[in-house]
């Protein structure tokens, strides 16, 4: 088990610097969904499997594809002007300072190891209609008027 | 495995996605920087919901789907805007600018 959970975290991480260090915008969407897949690996070693399986639906089918399409429909995509080198360091370095403070609190958790669990889709899904509906309804509506929205948004204007 | 192994990974992912971030001129790289964002928190609520009650699994869940409408909008902004302008450099988006 534990060898599965550091092949899922090397590629993972593995992916993330590709993203984003690539230059051409396919190979970084490429590299972006090779993130996914292997973050709904890890959903499924700890034992979220509906997650896992929601999550490569939607984000790898859904997501990337909205990506892939925009590419498809425009042009001249790729990225002009650089940072320089003072700011790349400088970004580099706030980062590891997050990074730092991210670690020092971490380490005060107590080392708990992960259970295995079984909450089945049934209790998933009874959360979902009970405690979480108000939640539920309303990312339904998100969903609707981020649909309309982008419709709005992106239509071509008539002559 | 413990608690601290996923959540030193979500941590670093993180990270990476808040460089991404901070350092890409291109708006649809920034975008993909927030996704890596997203799935770290995603990851963060998956990691804690073994150890106290399925909310966390429920959350992440809704995290997947905001962030799925949030990429939806953006890139019809993003789509737009490279549309009315000529260039699609972060920098020279600077109407605003006092």
């Amino acid at each position: 088990m534990e060898i599965a959970f550091y092949i899922l975290a090397g590629m993972a991480i593995t992916s993330a610097i590709l993203v984003v260090s690539l230059k051409n915008l396919v190979r970084a969407i490429l590299a972006l969904a090779s993130l996914f897949l292997s973050i709904a690996g890890l959903y499924i070693l700890l034992s979220a499997e509906f997650l896992g399986l929601v999550q490569i639906l939607v984000y790898i089918g859904g997501v990337i594809l909205l990506f892939l399409f925009l590419i498809m429909l425009t042009e001249n995509l790729f990225e002009k002007s650089q940072v320089n080198l003072f700011q790349r360091i400088t970004g580099i370095g706030l980062v590891l300072l997050l990074f730092g403070i991210f670690i020092s609190i971490l380490m005060k958790q107590p080392f708990q190891a992960i259970p295995k669990t079984d909450y089945s889709i049934q209790e998933i899904g009874k959360h979902l209609l009970t405690d979480y509906l108000v939640p539920f309804e309303v990312v339904s509506l998100l969903l609707l008027v981020a649909l309309i929205g982008a419709i709005v948004i992106a239509k071509k204007e008539e002559e | 495995m413990s608690t601290t192994h996923y959540l030193v990974l979500s941590a670093i992912l993180f990270c990476i996605g808040l460089y991404g971030v901070i350092s890409r001129r291109n708006a649809v790289m920034v975008l993909l920087s927030i996704e890596i964002m997203l799935c770290s928190a995603g990851l963060n609520f998956a990691c804690f919901s073994t150890i106290y009650n399925p909310s966390g699994q429920i959350f992440a869940l809704f995290i997947i789907v905001v962030g799925a409408a949030e990429v939806a909008c953006g890139l019809a902004i993003f789509f737009l805007s490279a549309r009315l302008s000529e260039t699609i450099d972060l920098d020279k988006f600077n109407l605003l600018k006092g």
